[in-house]
Order: C-alpha cells, then structure tokens, then sequence
C-alpha cells in the first residue's frame, strides 16, 4: 500500500459520514441553526438527526443548547472552534486528494 | 459532485434567502418607509400637531430588526426552524472562515478581525445621509419626496403580505 492511500485512512470518520458531513456543512455556514431548520435543510428523520448531533456533540465538534419556547422544545446547535477547525482540514485534504494536478506532481 | 467550498456557499445563500422567504422583513421595512413618508408629508404640509408628527417618526424609528425577529420567532421559527440571521453591520469570524474556504486558500494562517464600521465612521455616514436628504427636499420639495417614498414603502409592503401569505399556505402548522 503506497503511503498517499494509507493517508486516506487518518480521514476524520466523525465527519466523513454523510449525514454528519451534511450537518457540519450547514453549521459552519451559518452562525447557529435549530433542529428543525437542520432537519429540512439535511432531510433526515428526528432520531437520525438526533444521533448523528449526539456522535458530533461527543467528539467536541458541535454546541447543542436545549430549552423550550412556549409549549415547544428548542434545541439550537452551532459548530464549535474545534469542529470547524477538523471540517476545515477535512475539506483541505479531500481537496488535495482529488486534486488531479496533485497526482501528475508526484509523477514527475 | 460540487467542492465542499461551493456546498457551504450554498448553504450560507440558502440561510440569507431563509431570512426573506417569510416576507416579513419586507413587510416590516415597507410599513417603515410609510410611516417616514407620512412624517415627511406631515413636516411639508405643516398643519399637523407636533405630537402626531413625532408619533410617525417614532413609529418609524422603532420598526426596526427587533420587531423582524419577534414577529419571526412567532410565526416562522416554530414552523421552518431558526437560523441565526444574517450579520448586519460587520463580517464575523466564521465569515472570513468562509471566506478562505471559497478561494480555496485554507492555509493555517489565523483569521483576520471583521472590518467593522467605526462609531465615527457611522456618524459621518448618518450625517452625510442627512445632508443629502436635506438637499433633495429642498430640490424637489417635501410632499414630492413623501409621494415617491410612500409609493415604494407600499409596494415593498405588498411584496412583503403577499410572500407572508404564500409562506402561511405551504407551511401550515408549528412543527410538534
């Protein structure tokens, strides 16, 4: 195994998986954001949503705040330095890797 | 597939439309612009009360981003959810996270602060403003300027009603 594909493996797993990376995205777009706003912005169901923020919230990547509006729940969740700083390096190395000018670099 | 950078572009875009899919904020900036309209014809015309006219003012005064989001946590947050809204005066740091994203320059550099507009700068801005709007009613005359005025402030508040309203229908209940 060539050492560039053994670096595929210290991929961030915590992001890596869709519903989680889809999260992450919209959260380090905006400031902070609701349940339901990531529920339809990410459709996917209340548990999945629910779960996947529990595995984000575990690792330190996400800041969940729960409280109630009225009669109704309130969960704002916002990304965290952290989780912002491990999305950036995420995006950086999936970008360095699919980077073809990359691969005729190593070539030459 | 699109790049992450061109993904969360998109995402910040489809947060900022959030903001004026309701039409509130344009209902809100409409009924604002009337009422300075009907304060500036008030100050033309010269035959009303001083305290009618500084209710207007007032009036207009406090229609602000205040009022948006009260009426917004009301009616579209607890059907569509709540993102945090746009920034209003300057860049934040997760802008300029952004920012780098987009041109694909995520060097380890550290964030630069926001360029935020200065108390003088902000003044100077207001003043400027006031001298201008000073010169175009003495140009064109006050009940000219609260015509124009009025026009737009009820246009936009229509705008504003009518995409409330089309909000309402698609979106019938607060989510449980």
């Amino acid at each position: 195994m060539t050492p560039a594909l053994q670096e595929l493996a210290s991929l961030d797993r915590t992001i890596h998986e869709p519903a989680r990376l889809m999260i992450m995205t919209v959260l380090c777009a905006v400031s902070e954001a609701d349940f339901l706003y990531l529920q339809r912005e990410c459709g996917l169901t209340q548990g999945n949503l629910s779960s996947h923020l529990a595995k984000l919230e575990d690792a330190g990547y996400v800041f969940i705040e729960k409280g109630f509006k009225g009669k109704y729940p309130l969960t704002i969740c916002s990304s965290t330095s952290a989780g912002r700083h491990a999305f950036r390096e995420y995006v950086q190395k999936m970008q360095a890797w699919l980077d073809p000018r990359q691969e005729i670099g190593h070539k030459g | 597939m699109a790049s992450c950078p061109a993904i969360i572009e998109q995402a910040r875009s489809r947060a900022r439309s959030y903001w004026r899919a309701d039409g509130i904020p344009a209902l809100v900036r409409g009924f604002q612009t009337m009422f300075w309209a009907t304060g500036i014809y008030m100050l033309g015309h010269g035959s009303h009360s001083r305290f009618w006219q500084e209710l207007v003012f007032w009036l207009a005064i406090c229609l602000d981003r205040g009022v948006v989001l009260s009426l917004k946590s009301r009616i579209t947050y607890p059907r569509t959810g709540y993102v945090a809204p746009p920034p209003q005066f300057h860049a934040t740091h997760d802008d300029f996270v952004l920012l780098r994203l987009n041109h694909n320059d995520l060097a380890a550099e550290p964030p630069s602060p926001g360029p935020k507009i200065s108390l003088v700068g902000m003044v100077a801005l207001v003043l400027a403003a006031y001298a201008a709007f000073l010169a175009l009613v003495s140009l064109v005359g006050p009940r000219r300027i609260a015509v124009v005025l009025g026009a737009a402030g009820l246009f936009l508040t229509l705008y504003g009603a009518a995409k409330l309203l089309i909000y309402l229908r698609q979106n019938h209940g607060p989510a449980e």
